[in-house]
């Protein structure tokens, strides 16, 4: 097996299993939290033959827009501070004054230590865009909130352009400017 | 058995090719298996059924007339036509320029589902007024001022009992009474 492979592998896991995490701890907390209604059942009309059945729209709503929210919370935190990361680490190469504010707010560990790569980012920006894209479909479909539709839509963006950026930067070390 | 350094490092090779394939396999299967979950952990909303194992859930609607009186909608009747459709008709007087409404029905669902009912109604003679029904303060035309109809359908959630107002908004003063008439069913 190639290394490439062997360490998508590896990179796919954490957040593989974080948005399967966030999902289920969000449902069972809200579901803790305000008292749901809540049923597994089998339905034999609908994409999944084993389905969670929530007794009231208002509810289903609810409940589904905040774990929406855990999980793209959970994938795209992570994300973005890998990304920023890179950046701060590029600009440290350029700036010493970079090296100095990171020395005194204690985040020097930050430049020094290389364990973000670009294979990384692009595994969890894959992982960002098909999150967002169920959220987005939730929310055409009205199972979510309009607001979370939006953000997922616009940290799409963010990662998207910010994982072009951190491609830049890894191309421009082979072949620089 | 000796097997030289050579040989070694080409079983594992090949062996890394044949588990290639494989390793792109469990790669998509690390995006499947999440996406799937995702969203098979999206509750779906449906009432959830409290019958007894053998007692069966009732289906459809149970359609009520208010009834009482007003100055516009006067002389109602409702006439249960068959098992899911139901006849409405009052006499709308003359009447000045406004917005004049009246609760009319009250309907339940007796299934434990969410169901939908259709409302199709209309005058004879278009009497240049906008008529239809309200309902959470929404409203739904069923027939405008040139006469035009439109058949409407409202939700209702299962075993809950709604109460639907009709509603005339007069541009000008109305100087004749007509019947208007509306069909109510539902699946």
């Amino acid at each position: 097996m190639s290394n490439l492979l062997k360490k998508a592998l590896r990179f796919s896991l954490v957040p593989a299993i974080l948005i399967i995490a966030s999902k289920v701890i969000g449902v069972l907390v809200l579901n803790s939290v305000y008292d749901l209604d809540i049923s597994i059942g089998n339905d034999l009309g609908q994409a999944f033959s084993t389905q969670i059945y929530i007794s009231s729209e208002k509810d289903a709503l609810l409940l589904n827009s905040f774990t929406d929210a855990f999980t793209l919370a959970a994938i795209s935190i992570p994300l973005l501070y890998m990304i920023i990361k890179v950046f701060v680490q590029k600009q440290s190469q350029k700036d010493p004054r970079t090296v100095v504010k990171l020395t005194k707010a204690n985040l020097l560990k930050w430049v020094t230590k290389e364990d973000v790569s670009f294979l990384k980012i692009f595994i969890w920006t894959a992982f960002l865009w098909m999150v967002s894209a169920l959220i987005i479909v939730n929310t055409i479909n009205g199972n979510s909130y309009l607001t979370i539709g939006v953000v997922a839509g616009v940290l799409v963006l963010i990662s998207t352009w910010g994982v072009l950026r951190v491609f830049e930067i890894d191309s421009n070390k082979v072949y620089p400017e | 058995m000796y097997i030289s350094r050579n040989k070694r490092q080409q079983i594992f090779s090949s062996v890394g090719r044949f588990l290639e394939p494989f390793g792109l396999g469990l790669l998509c299967l690390l995006f499947i298996i999440p996406a799937l979950t995702f969203s098979n952990l999206t509750p779906l909303a449906k009432k959830l059924n409290d019958n007894v194992l053998g007692v069966q859930d009732e289906t459809g609607f149970e359609v009520e007339m208010v009834g009482g009186n007003h100055n516009v909608f006067q002389n109602e009747h409702l006439i249960k036509q068959e098992e899911n459709l139901y006849k409405y008709d009052t006499k709308v007087v003359s009447h000045s320029t406004g917005n004049y409404s009246k609760p009319i029905l009250l309907l339940t669902n007796l299934s434990s589902a969410t169901n939908e009912i259709t409302f199709k109604g209309s005058t004879e003679i278009p009497i240049g007024s906008r008529i239809g029904l309200i309902y959470e303060d929404r409203f739904y035309e069923l027939q405008d001022s040139l006469g035009e109809m439109t058949t409407q359908k409202i939700s209702v959630e299962g075993t809950e009992t709604i109460n639907v107002f009709l509603s005339v908004e007069s541009f000008g003063d109305v100087q004749f009474g007509e019947t208007f008439f509306m069909d109510i069913s539902f699946n």
